[in-house]
């Protein structure tokens, strides 16, 4: 008897066929690292990815009717971590001395140690926003989706955030 | 109108412009010295965020990984029919036994 059977069924995005361990290899760094612009604990992190991953495997089906993958799987993640920081009571954001930031195994360079430290200044969430938009290439509406905001909240804050951000760093870079 | 300039710009570094669009930034990236500040500004500040990337340790991926196998395993363990099984592991266990007697009286 095949106790493990479904795991290595395929999914479908568009014309790509896709196991859950090429999804788990795809999307673990990126689901890491934007759950990271809010919890500074590892193990709690390490606890959602798990728990995300979990959940993506037990709905492969699902996921075949999703036109995208990646706000999809975020959308689980950004979930699991609200019920953990409810659970929490209180959030939990990065630690300004915690240079490596959890179990990552690449160094990050100075120019953007310093962007990262500007960063931190901001909201959680204004963070998240914002990896969403420039690294991750999430629109408005996706990022709304995955974070349960309003699309004009999306906007205006992530315009807010953008500008403090540039005001900080040309203060920092003077 | 400031909006949907910073909306365009948005959009083009998440490659989401429709041809329209795509001739909209063209104009003002030729005649709005401005916009073309910005434009630079923000497609340097999206390279830089991402520099901020970090990869996930190979060991925690792999742990996380495991750990969900476990966790489908125990799942698919907790659907079988476990009475069916124990049964049947039973009756195997007495079975030579129950049937000796039956062999000797058919042998005789």
């Amino acid at each position: 008897m095949n106790l493990f059977p479904s795991f290595y069924d395929y999914i479908v995005e568009g014309l790509i066929k896709m196991t859950f361990e090429e999804v788990y290899k795809d999307y673990i760094d990126i689901v890491y690292n934007y759950l990271r612009q809010r919890l500074r604990d590892s193990y709690l992190i390490e606890d959602i990815l798990q728990e995300t991953f979990y959940a993506v495997y037990r709905s492969l089906q699902d996921l075949k009717k999703k036109d995208s993958i990646k706000s999809w799987i975020l959308s689980i993640a950004h979930n699991k971590m609200v019920d953990k920081l409810r659970k929490e009571g209180k959030e939990t954001l990065p630690d300004l001395t915690d240079k490596g930031i959890g179990p990552a195994s690449n160094p990050m360079p100075e120019e953007a140690l310093f962007l990262e430290e500007m960063l931190q200044k901001l909201p959680g969430e204004d963070r998240q926003i914002l990896y969403g938009l420039y690294v991750l290439q999430l629109k408005y509406s996706e990022l709304a989706e995955i974070m349960q905001l309003p699309e004009g909240t999306i906007k205006s804050k992530a315009y807010y955030a953008r500008k403090q951000l540039r005001e900080w760093l040309k203060e920092g870079a003077g | 109108m400031k909006d949907d300039r910073e909306d365009l710009i948005i959009k083009y570094i998440q490659d989401d412009l429709t041809v329209e669009e795509k001739m909209d930034l063209f104009d003002l990236t030729l005649k709005d010295e401005g916009f073309r500040t910005r434009l630079k500004e923000e497609l340097e500040f999206a390279g830089k965020l991402k520099g901020t990337n970090l990869i996930l340790d190979q060991k925690v991926k792999d742990r996380i990984y495991q750990e969900i196998r476990i966790k489908v395993v125990k799942e698919n363990l907790a659907q079988v029919d476990i009475g069916n099984l124990v049964t049947e592991g039973i009756l195997s266990l007495f079975k030579p036994r129950l049937n000796l007697p039956l062999f000797k009286l058919l042998k005789k």
